[in-house]
C-alpha cells in the first residue's frame, strides 16, 4: 500500500519536472550582461534621451551648424583638431561647451560624427570627436542637418568668417550648385558611461 | 517506471530498508521540480525587468524630425528658387522640383542606412507674384508718382510684407493721421480691413496699427544708419515687437492692398502675393529694373508629401509650405 502510493509520487513529480522543464526551454530568456541588471538599461534610455535632446536643442537655438562650419580651410580639418578630431574633449563651440557640461563633467563620454554624402554618391564619415571605441551600452542619437551655401564657416574664436560655403573648401562638396542648397549631412551622437 | 524493489524473499528488515530507498528517491526528485519551478521563477522576474524597461510603444521621433526637416528645406528652396529662377513661372516650378529632389536624395540616403525609407515629393505650387522696390531713395508712389495707389487687389494671400523705410523722410509728429498726410497701408479684406500708419515722433519713428478701429502704436525698436524695418510677418518694427502687425497679413477671402500718402514715405518693400502676375492688374508696378516698383514671378507656397517608414511606423503626411 505505502509502496504503490510512492510510486504514484514518484509518477506525479517525475510528470511534473518533465513539464516544468519544457515550459522554462519554452520560455527561457537569453541572460546577457543587460538582463542582470534592469537599472543599466534605464541609465541607457536616460542616456539616449539625454543625446536626443542635446541634439534638438542644438538645432532648435541654431547652435549645431556652428560646430559643423568650424573648418580651417588652410589645414582641411576642424579648428585645433588632430587627424581624427577632437580627442581630448568638444570643440571650443557653444554645441561643445553644451556636450561638456551635459556629458563629460558627469562622466559620461561620446563621440560625435559627421556623415555626409560624397561626389559619387557615397556615405563618408568624418570625426568631430573621438573620445573613444564606445561600449556594449552606448546610446546613439542623430540629427539631419541641411546646409546652405550662404553659411559662412566659423573662426577659431566661433565668430563667422567672411567665407561662405559656397566658395570654401570644405569637407563636403556642393551638392546643389544651382540653388543655396549646399548639402544635407547627418550629425550622429553616441554616449556612453566609462 | 522500473521496479526498484528487490525479490520478496528477502527478509523484512531488507524490505525497510527498500522503502528507505524509494523515498530517497522521491525526495530526490521533489527537489529537482524544486529547483526547475525556482529557475522558472527567477527567469520571469528578469524578463518582466528586461520588458519594463523597454522603449513602450512606436519610435515616432524620426519621423517628425524628418517631416520638420523637409519644410525647412522647402522653405530654403522657395527663397532659393524665388531669387535665382524667377524669370518665369515655369522655370520657377522646375528649380523648385528640381533642388527639392536633390534635397530628397541626399536625406533619404543617410535615412536609409539606418533602415528607414524616407521620401519628400512635390505634391503642389501656388504660383505668385512678388511686387517690390529696390530703389531706397525712391518714396513709395506707383511707378508714375501717384501716392494714392492700390498695390494689388483680387488676391486671397499675401505673405513676407516687409518695408525698410527712411526715418528723416516720414510725416513728423502728426495730430490727424489721415489729415496730416501720414504714409499708410491698408490690407482689406473678409476679415476687415487693417490699415498701418508709419510717422516720425521726436522720440523716433512710430507706427500706428487700426484693426477694425482698435488701435495700436507701437514705436520702432532701433534706427540702423537711418533707416528701419516694419516686418509683418515677424511683427516687428526696427526690432521691436509690435504683436499688433499679426493681424494684418491674415485675410479671409479676395484681398487688397492699398498705399495712401506714399509720397511721404521713402524706402524699399517686398511683398508676395498668391495670384500670379497674369491673374493681376498690377498697373502701378510695371516697371522692372529702374528701381520702381515692379513685379517679378515667385514661388507663394508649396505642398510636399512626406513618407516615412520604419519597422513599426508607417508615417504619411502633406505638409503645407509657407515662408514668411
Amino acid at each position: 500500500m505505502d509502496r504503490a502510493q510512492a510510486h504514484t509520487l514518484e509518477a506525479i513529480t517525475a510528470s511534473l519536472i518533465l513539464v516544468s522543464s519544457l515550459v522554462f526551454a519554452l520560455q527561457v530568456t537569453a541572460v546577457t550582461p543587460l538582463t542582470g541588471s534592469t537599472s543599466s538599461q534605464h541609465i541607457e534610455n536616460q542616456q539616449a534621451a539625454a543625446a536626443e535632446g542635446a541634439l534638438a536643442a542644438a538645432v532648435e537655438n541654431g547652435t549645431l551648424t556652428p560646430t559643423l562650419l568650424y573648418w580651417n580651410e588652410s589645414e582641411s580639418n576642424w579648428h585645433g583638431a588632430t587627424a581624427d578630431g577632437y580627442v581630448q574633449g568638444p570643440p571650443p563651440t557653444a554645441f561643445g561647451d553644451t556636450l561638456e557640461e551635459m556629458f563629460l563633467d558627469r562622466g559620461i563620454v561620446f563621440d560625435l560624427t559627421l556623415y555626409y554624402v560624397d561626389d559619387d554618391g557615397d556615405r563618408q564619415r568624418e570625426p568631430i570627436v573621438d573620445l573613444g571605441e564606445p561600449s556594449d551600452h552606448a546610446s546613439t542619437a542623430s540629427r539631419t542637418v541641411t546646409l546652405a551655401d550662404g553659411d559662412a564657416l566659423r573662426q577659431p574664436d566661433g565668430s563667422a568668417s567672411d567665407t561662405a560655403l559656397s566658395n570654401a573648401s570644405y569637407l563636403v562638396s556642393d551638392a546643389d550648385p544651382d540653388q543655396t542648397l549646399y548639402s544635407v549631412v547627418e550629425v550622429e551622437l553616441v554616449v556612453w558611461r566609462m | 517506471m522500473a521496479d526498484v524493489r528487490r525479490p520478496p524473499d528477502r527478509t523484512r528488515k531488507r524490505s525497510e530498508s527498500d522503502d528507505r530507498g524509494q523515498l530517497l528517491l522521491v525526495g530526490a526528485l521533489a527537489l529537482a521540480v524544486v529547483f526547475v519551478a525556482l529557475a522558472l521563477l527567477l527567469n520571469t522576474a528578469i524578463y518582466t525587468g528586461n520588458l519594463a524597461t523597454r522603449d513602450s510603444g512606436v519610435e515616432a521621433t524620426p519621423a517628425i524630425e524628418y517631416n520638420s526637416a523637409a519644410r525647412h528645406a522647402g522653405v530654403d528652396a522657395i527663397a532659393s528658387v524665388n531669387r535665382r529662377n524667377n524669370t518665369s513661372a515655369n522655370d520657377l516650378n522646375r528649380a523648385f522640383t528640381a533642388t527639392m529632389g536633390r534635397w530628397d536624395d541626399l536625406a533619404s540616403h543617410h535615412r536609409a542606412v539606418v533602415g528607414d525609407a524616407a521620401d519628400t515629393d512635390v505634391a503642389g505650387i501656388t504660383n505668385g507674384t512678388r511686387i517690390q522696390q529696390d530703389d531706397a531713395s525712391r518714396n513709395l508712389t506707383t511707378d508714375s508718382g501717384a501716392p494714392n495707389w492700390t498695390v494689388v487687389s483680387g488676391v486671397s494671400g499675401v505673405r513676407s510684407m516687409r518695408f525698410t523705410l527712411e526715418a528723416s523722410a516720414l510725416t513728423d509728429d502728426p495730430t490727424d493721421l489721415v489729415a496730416d498726410e501720414v504714409y499708410h497701408v491698408t490690407v482689406t479684406s473678409g476679415a476687415g480691413a487693417r490699415t498701418v500708419f508709419v510717422y516720425d515722433t521726436p522720440s523716433g519713428p512710430e507706427i500706428r496699427v487700426n484693426d477694425g478701429g482698435t488701435e495700436t502704436t507701437c514705436a520702432a525698436g532701433s534706427v540702423t544708419d537711418g533707416t528701419f524695418v516694419v516686418d509683418v510677418p515677424n511683427e516687428s518694427v526696427g526690432g521691436a515687437s509690435c504683436p499688433a502687425l499679426g493681424p494684418v497679413d491674415s485675410t479671409d477671402g479676395s484681398a487688397s492692398i492699398d498705399y495712401r500718402d506714399a509720397g511721404a514715405a521713402v524706402g524699399t518693400y517686398t511683398m508676395v502675393v498668391d495670384e500670379p502676375p497674369s491673374a493681376l492688374s498690377l498697373s502701378g508696378v510695371n516697371t522692372a529694373g529702374s528701381g520702381a516698383p515692379y513685379w517679378t514671378y515667385a514661388v507663394y507656397s508649396a505642398e510636399l508629401d512626406v513618407t516615412y517608414r520604419t519597422e513599426t511606423l508607417d508615417y504619411e503626411a502633406r505638409v503645407g509650405v509657407v515662408p514668411e
